[in-house]
């Protein structure tokens, strides 16, 4: 049992990594980023080079790799969101030109890297740990720290700050938020950058744990969407909570069910949610009372 | 203070502002009436950038501002209450307030200063400081845009209908507000629907038709053309058959 | 000198216009035996077209050297279906109709296989496919110019089972992902079990490119087998191992061997410390002993390729199949030289007739009614983290 919460957690801990950085880019721009799952593999397969090639040290490796993804993060809003314009929700281009840059993105790094698969150093070093009983790396437990230190940094910054307000504002009324002085293109971009390198730091927690691949975030990637969902678009509390929800259920359904029908369970899951509580577990807008 | 001179603005190859121009003076309030759809909203908005003018002038303190970004034109001193209203629903009062003086955050002690007068002059934003602005009234709200529009103390304030969809106590503390910062030295561009009661506070005024100012003069000229009157003013001059 | 100027340039121009219309292939044809060969060298799945190329590579050359096939100097020809099937056809077409290939070799996929065999039938075109496992892709009746050298998943899993049973171990567990693949070889095990009237301790299963590999691990662990056999793809196998050893269930607490793909050094690499002492299969040309080194010339073409692609450059490199693609070419030598003929049919005859032939990766046999050239009993336990020139370490249990 406490094997199964930790694997939960762990997995949880990755859906609300990728959850997080999805959110923050659909509170300024309204839009789903169904690239972040290839932002995240490429963070791992720049740690491995930065890290593994080169020899960087780990934490110098990740910075770097934030550095180098949130460019790509910027460009990819240059490239796939921004010309379709500042109506968004009127025109659903960006989805086909977002999912279309996750498969290029893909299709690159196989070219470069090639496609199989490989290991990358786990934070704290490969030795095992027991801890009642369970053995477990320190990775592990750095996933769920520093998941649990982004999601608070995300909800501080989104929440106390004058620029999260900024973001926040870009996000309901772009017009409006101009007519204050405030450049809705810098929120925005600040939104990419910042997701952008929430996923470098992401590929380097996940690549100790799925391998550093080109494939690495096919599967992971939809769940991350899927705790974004369950726990409200847009909230930085529900991603984390929706993440480590979903985490759990997985964990439970392979080991109490059979593990074929896990991913079933999950995706009914996301859909339940949808048609019952479609603002997901932690709302974000509140009723206009006039 | 500004100027503006045969502007032109399009929405998708439709010409809807048709060679505009007129001035407006350093502490004046100017009031443009004109009926729906006339362009009066678009006007304002190629003012404050949010629209591309396809041709024309709009200087501002001697600055041709008419290339300029919203956000730049938001920085040389011009700042607009939209039609609407538009506050930020899921924020609260205060934080409207702090986004209203995005341009001088770096200066909190100027700010904290501005939301206090602001308080003082809207003494209901106090009491609603940590509410949802959308949990606000239209009358309450309006008064919130208005304040968000004063933070950063503007040299010129466009406000496009105010009193739209409010009821008539409320609307008659909002023209009061207007003559009252207008005292205080702020330079007042009004559009209005409510034309008597715009007019009894402009100094001067302008009518707009379908894209092009038709009349023109004092707010006591204007109040007293028997078009204005007939159109505007619903006091007809002659009975229907 | 201006009419050699005029002259030289008319003979370059005719010689351009003979290469256009097609002229000179069909001259160069009588001369050249050519092979034409077609795998997924690009995208995911790029080292099944890599190790195909190479061996096939290897194996023209030194035909070449030593004479060629009946005189005739051999050329292989590769395209890259990028595992389309649809892309596989339209190349075999060209091959065959503007190249005007001799043999096929290839494809990598099973579906690119089904997408081009009754093409080739129809044009009687010899296929040697070294590479792809689908079991309907051999039948001498339907597809009776197709030969295969590669050993099948059924194969595979047929000697897991048997391999176990003969060891004396009684509690066989498996594991395997719920793919069709992964669902046959369930069935195919099942099979050998039954009738040796015994039942598998557990079949664990998972969804391919799952994570997160304790609950399986947990599973297996809890059935309390005595031997674990995984049929597992790359990084879930590794995933699998490093889960088993959270639970310090690793030999020698419990002995596990894996099939084919288990034996590659990308998957000893991803797996790490966790895969100390995990068999795999092999055939048995491609092994060694601590006695025997081996057959010399297989342990020479090894050195040759460890040669060519050394460190990093051969990770994912298989040797084995290599050899089955290099095995498929010298077949085709064979098959030709043989009935000295460039007949299908006659090819055809020919190596039904082949009995026990050595290759570099086994003996292979075929008759008019079977040709499949490996079988169940070609294959051995290995210990691949005891790699020599690329060849794997026997296990003698
Ligand atoms: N965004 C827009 N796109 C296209 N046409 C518009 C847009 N905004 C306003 N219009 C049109 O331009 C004309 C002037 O509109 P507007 O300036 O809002 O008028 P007013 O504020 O005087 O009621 C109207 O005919 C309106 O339909
Ligand atoms: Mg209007």
């Amino acid at each position: 049992m406490p094997e199964l919460l930790i694997s939960g957690l762990v997995m949880g801990s990755i859906y609300a990594l990728l959850a997080l950085a999805i959110n923050i880019i659909y509170s300024t721009t309204g839009i789903i980023n169904f690239a972040h799952g290839e932002l995240v593999m490429l963070g791992g397969m720049f740690g491995l080079v930065l890290v593994v090639n080169i020899g960087l040290p780990l934490v110098v490796g990740i910075v770097v790799a934030g550095g180098i993804v949130a460019v790509f993060a910027i460009l990819l809003y240059y490239s796939t969101i921004k010309p379709f314009g500042d109506n968004l929700g009127g025109s659903l281009g960006w989805l086909m030109a977002t999912l279309g840059a996750g498969i290029i993105f893909r299709n690159v790094a196989m070219l470069i890297w090639g496609s199989h698969p490989r290991p990358f150093p786990p934070l704290g070093g490969s030795e095992l740990i027991n801890i009642f009983g369970v053995n477990i790396l320190q990775h592990e437990i750095w996933v769920l720290v520093i998941t649990l230190l982004i999601a608070i940094f995300f909800n501080v910054v989104l929440d106390k700050t004058i620029l999260g307000s900024a973001i926040k504002a870009t996000a309901s009324n772009r017009n409006t938020t101009r007519l204050m002085g405030i450049s809705a293109e810098k929120m925005v971009l600040a939104c990419f950058g910042m997701s952008g390198a929430v996923a470098a730091v992401a590929g380097f927690l996940i690549s100790p744990i799925t391998f550093a691949g080109p494939e690495m975030t096919v599967s992971i990637g939809l769940k991350g969407f899927g705790a974004a969902i369950i726990g409200g678009l847009g909230s930085s509390r529900g991603a984390f909570v929706g993440g480590l929800i979903l985490g759990i259920l997985e964990a439970l359904s392979m080991t109490v069910v059979t593990p074929g029908y896990k991913d079933a369970i999950v995706f009914l899951v996301m859909i339940l949610t949808i048609t019952i509580k479609p603002e997901g577990i932690f709302n974000v807008t509140y009723e206009k009372k006039v | 203070m500004l100027d503006i001179k045969e502007i032109r603005v399009s929405y998708d190859k439709i010409e809807v502002i048709k060679g505009v121009s007129f001035k407006i003076e350093k502490g004046e309030i100017v009031v443009i009436i004109g009926a729906n759809g006339a362009g009066k909203s678009t006007i304002m908005k190629t003012i404050t950038g949010l629209v591309k003018p396809t041709s024309g002038q709009i200087s501002f303190n001697n600055v041709d501002i008419a290339r300029l970004s919203a956000e730049k034109i938001v920085a040389a001193g011009i700042t607009m209450c939209p039609e609407g209203r538009q506050v930020f629903p899921q924020h609260t009062v205060y934080q409207n307030l702090i986004l209203g003086a995005y341009l001088i955050k770096k200066n909190r002690k100027v700010v904290q200063t501005r939301i206090e007068q602001m308080y003082q002059l809207f003494p209901i934003l106090l009491e609603r400081k940590d509410q949802p602005a959308g949990t606000l009234s239209g009358g309450e709200q309006q008064m919130l845009a208005i304040a968000r529009a004063m933070m950063i103390n503007p040299d010129l304030l466009l406000l496009d209908e105010p009193s739209a969809g409010l009821a008539p106590i409320f609307v008659k503390n909002i023209f009061q507000m207007i003559k009252h910062l207008s005292r205080q030295g702020t330079t007042i561009l009004l559009v209005e629907q409510m034309a008597k009661m715009a007019l009894s506070i402009a100094d001067r005024a302008y009518v707009l038709e379908t894209g092009r100012i038709v009349i023109s003069g004092s707010a006591q000229e204007v109040m007293h053309d028997p078009r204005v009157e007939e159109s505007y003013l619903g006091q007809k001059k002659h009975c229907a058959v | 000198m201006k009419k050699k100027i005029v002259i030289s340039t008319l003979i370059m121009l005719s010689f351009l216009v003979m290469t256009v219309i097609g002229i000179s292939p069909s001259i160069a044809a009588e001369k050249e035996f050519l092979i034409g060969s077609v795998g997924c060298m690009s995208g995911p799945a790029a080292m099944l077209g890599k190790n195909l190329r190479i061996g096939v590579e290897f194996a023209v050359e030194e035909i070449n050297k030593t004479g060629g096939i009946n005189g005739m100097n051999v050329r292989a020809i590769f395209r890259d279906d990028e595992a389309d099937p649809t892309k596989a056809l339209t190349l075999v077409r060209e091959l065959v109709e503007k190249e005007k290939i001799h043999a096929f070799i290839g494809p990598t996929n099973t579906t690119c296989a089904i997408a081009i065999q009754p093409y080739l039938v129809a044009k009687k075109i010899i296929q040697l496919n070294g590479g792809t496992t689908g079991t309907v892709l051999i039948d001498p009746k339907g597809f009776p110019y197709s030969f295969r050298t590669h050993i099948n998943d059924k194969d595979q899993a047929i000697f897991l089972v048997k391999e176990a049973i003969a060891n004396g171990f009684k509690r066989i567990a498996v594991v395997h992902d719920t793919s069709a693949l992964g669902m046959g070889v369930q069935k195919d095990m099942k099979d050998v079990l039954d009738s040796h009237d015994m039942t598998a301790a557990t079949f664990a299963t998972y969804n391919a490119n799952d994570i997160d590999m304790l609950p399986v691990a947990r599973k297996l662990k809890s059935a309390d087998p005595d031997i674990i056999l995984m049929f597992t793809l790359m990084a879930d196998g590794a995933r699998l191992l490093k889960a088993m050893e959270r639970l310090d269930f690793l030999p020698p607490k419990v002995a596990i061997q894996g099939y084919a793909a288990t034996a590659l050094p990308i998957f000893r690499e991803l797996a790490g410390n966790a895969s100390k002492g995990v068999w795999s299969l092999a055939p048995y040309n491609s092994t060694y002993s601590k006695t025997d080194p081996g057959l010399p010339e297989v342990v020479a073409l090894a050195k040759k390729i460890e040669a060519a692609y050394p460190g990093d450059k051969g990770k994912d490199l298989n040797l084995f199949t290599i050899f089955s693609y290099y095995d498929c070419a010298q077949l085709v030598r064979v098959g030709v030289a043989r009935s000295k003929s460039l007949e299908a049919d006659q090819i055809k005859a020919a190596l039904e007739s082949l009995d026990s032939y050595e290759g570099a990766q086994a003996n292979y046999s075929f008759s008019s009614t079977d040709h499949e050239g490996l079988d169940p009993s070609k294959l051995v336990t290995v210990d691949a983290n005891q790699l020599k020139h690329g060849m794997y370490l026997r296990v003698e249990k």
